[in-house]
């Protein structure tokens, strides 16, 4: 199987649960709302989306660069690592069965994309936008601080450490998955854990949504706990990953929310889209005339 | 001090306050002097040592060994970084740079004693590639390498029984393991399965198509370099390139350790003033995929180029270093005509000379060109590598049986066979090893584990495993119906390399500590499955091991310190403060 069908069956299952999740968690009264105002919704809650995809972006492109730069100026930090958490995953990895391997394979290939992207979506329907500006500005200092990380320090996780002792339990059950998960990330950068950080991060917004989306809170809290408990189970992260990743996910919602607007007035990525947006408009209304 | 003695008269005040600077500066002195002194003579720290191997992904039996070393070294007292690097960067960091103590890997290939010289010779001391990492210098061992290279018979035999016994006495790598090349197959389109290792012109030879709609030999590599670098003579890639080296000729190929006619028709041997001379003539019809004929000329050009890639251009040569052993020994080579090439070799019996004739045959219109410094964005990087070196040879042009078709990064590679191949239109003119392909395309998938490996290959997308699979895979596929197993004894090698220009790693006692903290029963029951024979003798692969060298239940030479795993801690401290080691009281072992 292709990268290309890879990337379409995650699209595809990833694409169901957000619609599930719209219906459950969002619901039809507040979709209904929004649909009278959706050109303004568009327009405020586009730029932030845009900003985030600039940052990911930058990021592919700089990942390559600096893998190789991390080989020169980095720490290999492997085997501090290991001498702080010893025998943790292959304790955990005791625990292993062949269905749990798989709902915690599922869980940590699909689950997180569609963790990552439920309160993107969801957040634009919400009265007012903050809780989007929070979320973008966490993810991108969660991006950001991570890939400072990887450059500055190379890390192999258990798998590679103690091969032997700890599987991998996911290419066992689902070799097939392989393809897609090395070609996103480099087995030499595990520290910090950005499944769990990102997890984290969008567990603490759900808490602080609750009141909105009180379903969500819960979904978020048990799927954060079981992707952080997965990478280790499945032999991808140490333990010490999983707590600089929790540590980071914590700091970077603490950071968006001091840094975000409280309104779209004083944000300047939503000013900016609205100039842009009433520029484009002006354009086309020439262009038409 | 003395200053304040003088500074009671006030009339000599000034010179008292002179005086007193002069005292105390004689004073400092003194006291800095005694600080030194004292600071040379405080107690050495705890001795630290980094262990360098591969990641789990690219090696996992190298990275277990390594852990193992690593945690009988901390037992003993030493403070351990067991470092992981990708498979570059492990070449770059041991092979090229030399910043290592002590390294894990597997030696692609020690087939003959001769394999050794480039290895172990003090000559090879400051080159890159597989060219004495160890920085070993050692006249006997020198002196040995030397003489088996021009002596024959029982005699040479002698020599190099003897220089097996220096080797194995000195440790400058500990010898490990011969692993076994495993490889899974099914029979349903293609019969004749072989295990695919250095004698790949045969192995395929020997396959026979059963459909004769299966035009396309499918085949699965865990190994995605091979869709990443084509180039022949590249240092970091010297495994795995058996098929990339059918896209090239030589002069002759291995088959069973013999290296038998392939380009070239036959060859003569002669001595002439102690010197080996070997006439060879090509077959006729040879050319390259660009339909430039093959002459005598490019096998001339080819070996000039690999023995200096600069071309004479720069002040220093640059020879190819994964063909280093076998150019040094070239002193000569000329075209007689078109068709006959004379090589002449100094210093070298028939035997090792012939291993020359295995140098691929590289079309002087492609590399001449790289030739040239690397430069990047313009600038000459260095005067100590090529481009040819460095080259990723995307588009390769070779004249061998194979062809180039296409390629995708990291998902596979495509070759066709070239028809116009001598092998191809005169098969019965080839010693009998070798014959045509019963296929017209080899398509080579890459994946990342042996797991997805064989999962294409039970579910019938290919016929085969090209890259060798890691033991713990082996239960598994025996568990697949209509998957065969092919086993085979290789000639590669699991080693510990010491690099002996570093303390205390030059100090033979502690090599041989080393040695002896490795349990290679262990290696080979736990690590890799029983599909291996634990090494006593570098040359464990070959036929050349005296019977005193041959593992018997434990190593002769260096036998593991400890039973079943357990280390004799008591008997390494006083086997180490004999050797003038010295520890603390907490039990860490100190510097030296």
């Amino acid at each position: 199987m292709s990268l290309l069908v890879h990337y379409l069956q995650l699209a595809a299952v990833v694409t169901v649960c957000l619609g599930i999740g719209i219906y459950t968690v969002v619901g039809r009264e507040r979709v209904q709302r929004v649909r009278e105002e959706y050109r303004s919704r568009v327009r405020d809650s586009l730029p932030h989306l845009m900003v985030l995809g600039f940052v990911f972006g930058f990021g592919m492109y700089w990942r390559p660069i600096g893998g190789e730069l991390s080989w020169t100026v980095g720490y290999n930090i492997t085997h501090t690592l290991y001498s702080i958490e010893g025998t943790l995953v292959p304790t955990i990895q005791t625990l292993a069965t062949t269905e749990l391997t798989w709902i915690l394979s599922l869980v940590y290939v699909f689950g997180y994309v569609f963790l990552l992207l439920f309160p993107l979506v969801a957040y634009a329907f919400l009265d007012t936008l903050r809780p989007l500006r929070v979320a973008v500005l966490a993810y991108v200092i969660n991006y950001t601080t991570g890939l400072c990380s990887y450059t500055l320090f190379v890390a192999y996780g258990p798998r590679n450490y103690m091969p032997g002792q700890v599987r991998g339990l996911m290419y066992e059950v689902w070799p097939e998955i392989e393809q897609l998960t090395t070609h996103i990330n480099t087995n030499a950068n595990v520290f910090p854990s950005l499944h769990t950080s990102l997890a984290v991060t969008v567990a603490l917004l759900a808490w602080y949504t609750r009141d909105s989306y009180p379903r969500w809170f819960y979904v978020a809290a048990t799927m954060a706990v079981t992707i952080a408990f997965s990478t280790m189970y499945l032999g991808l992260h140490w333990g010490v990953d999983v707590f600089a990743g929790t540590l980071l996910g914590i700091g970077s919602v603490w950071t968006g929310a001091y840094l975000a607007p409280e309104s779209d007035e004083q944000s300047l990525i939503t000013q900016k889209g609205r100039a842009l947006f009433a520029a484009a408009g002006r354009y086309t209304d020439r262009l038409s005339s | 001090m003395s200053g304040g003695q003088n500074g009671a008269n006030e009339t000599v005040r000034r010179r008292a306050v002179l005086t007193s600077f002069a005292a105390g500066a004689v004073g400092a002195a003194g006291c800095l002097g005694r600080f030194r002194t004292a600071r040379s003579q405080k107690l050495p720290g705890q001795l630290a040592l980094e262990v360098v191997t591969l990641p789990g992904d690219a090696d996992p039996v190298a990275t277990q060994i390594g852990r193992r070393l690593a945690e009988n070294l901390e037992t003993v007292g030493v403070e351990v970084d067991l470092t992981l690097y990708p498979e570059d960067e492990l070449r770059r960091t041991v092979l090229i740079d030399q910043e290592y103590d002590l390294f894990v890997c597997a030696h692609p290939n020690i087939e003959s004693p001769d394999a050794l010289r480039p290895l172990l010779h003090s000559e090879f001391v400051r080159e890159p590639g597989w060219q004495n990492p160890f920085e070993m210098t050692d006249i006997t061992i020198d002196e040995l390498l030397e003489a088996q290279r021009s002596q024959t018979g029982p005699q040479r035999r002698e020599t190099v029984t003897e220089l097996q016994r220096e080797i194995v006495k000195n440790q400058p790598f500990v010898p490990v393991a011969v692993p076994d090349a495993i490889q899974v197959s099914r029979g349903e389109r293609f019969t004749g399965w072989e295990t695919m290792t250095t004698d790949l012109a045969r192995t395929l030879a020997t396959l026979e198509r059963t459909d004769a709609s299966g035009d396309t030999l499918g085949l699965v590599s865990t190994d995605g370099r091979l869709t990443q670098n084509l180039n022949p003579i590249a240092i970091e890639y010297p495994s795995g390139h058996q098929i990339i080296d059918l896209l090239y000729d030589s002069l002759g190929r291995y088959d069973r350790q013999t290296v038998r006619p392939w380009a070239a028709a036959n060859w003569d041997v002669s001595t002439a003033n102690g010197d080996t001379v070997i006439t060879a003539s090509l077959r006729p019809g040879v050319e390259f995929h660009d339909g430039t004929p093959l002459t005598a000329e490019d096998v001339v050009f080819a070996v000039e180029f690999l023995s200096d890639t600069s071309l004479s251009e720069f002040e220093v040569p640059v020879p190819a270093p994964r063909f280093r052993g076998r150019t040094s020994l070239i002193e000569d080579v000329t075209a007689i005509d078109d068709r006959t090439v004379e090589l002449r070799f100094s210093d070298a019996n028939p035997q090792t000379a012939v291993r020359a004739l295995t140098l691929p045959i590289l079309p002087r219109q492609e590399w001449e060109s790289a030739s040239k410094a690397v430069d990047i964005a313009g600038v000459d990087i260095s005067e100590s590598v090529t481009d040819a070196l460095v080259r990723e040879n995307l588009d390769p042009v070779g004249s061998g049986p194979l062809q180039f078709d296409s390629l995708a990064e990291d998902e596979e590679l495509v070759l066709t066979r070239n028809d116009s191949h001598p092998v191809h239109q005169t098969p019965e003119a080839f010693p009998d090893a070798f014959g045509a392909f019963d296929f017209e395309r080899v398509r080579i998938r890459i994946v990342r584990s042996d797991d997805a490996a064989l999962g294409l290959l039970t579910d019938r997308e290919v016929d085969a495993t090209l890259s060798n699979l890691n033991p713990s895979v082996v239960p598994r596929a025996g568990r697949e119906p209509a998957v065969d197993l092919n086993v085979e004894q290789s000639s590669a090698l699991y080693m510990v390399g010491c690099n002996t220009a570093r303390s205390p790693l030059g100090n033979p006692h502690f090599r041989r500590l080393v040695a002896r903290l490795i349990d290679k029963e262990a290696v080979r029951s736990e690590i890799l499955g029983g599909f291996a024979r634990p090494a006593v003798s570098p040359l464990a692969g070959t036929g050349w091991v005296p019977s005193d060298l041959q593992w018997d239940d434990g190593d002769p030479e260096v036998p593991f310190f400890g039973t079943d795993g357990d280390l004799d801690t008591a008997a390494i401290q006083t086997y180490l403060r004999d050797a003038g080691f010295e520890f603390s009281d907490s039990g860490e072992l100190l510097e030296q």
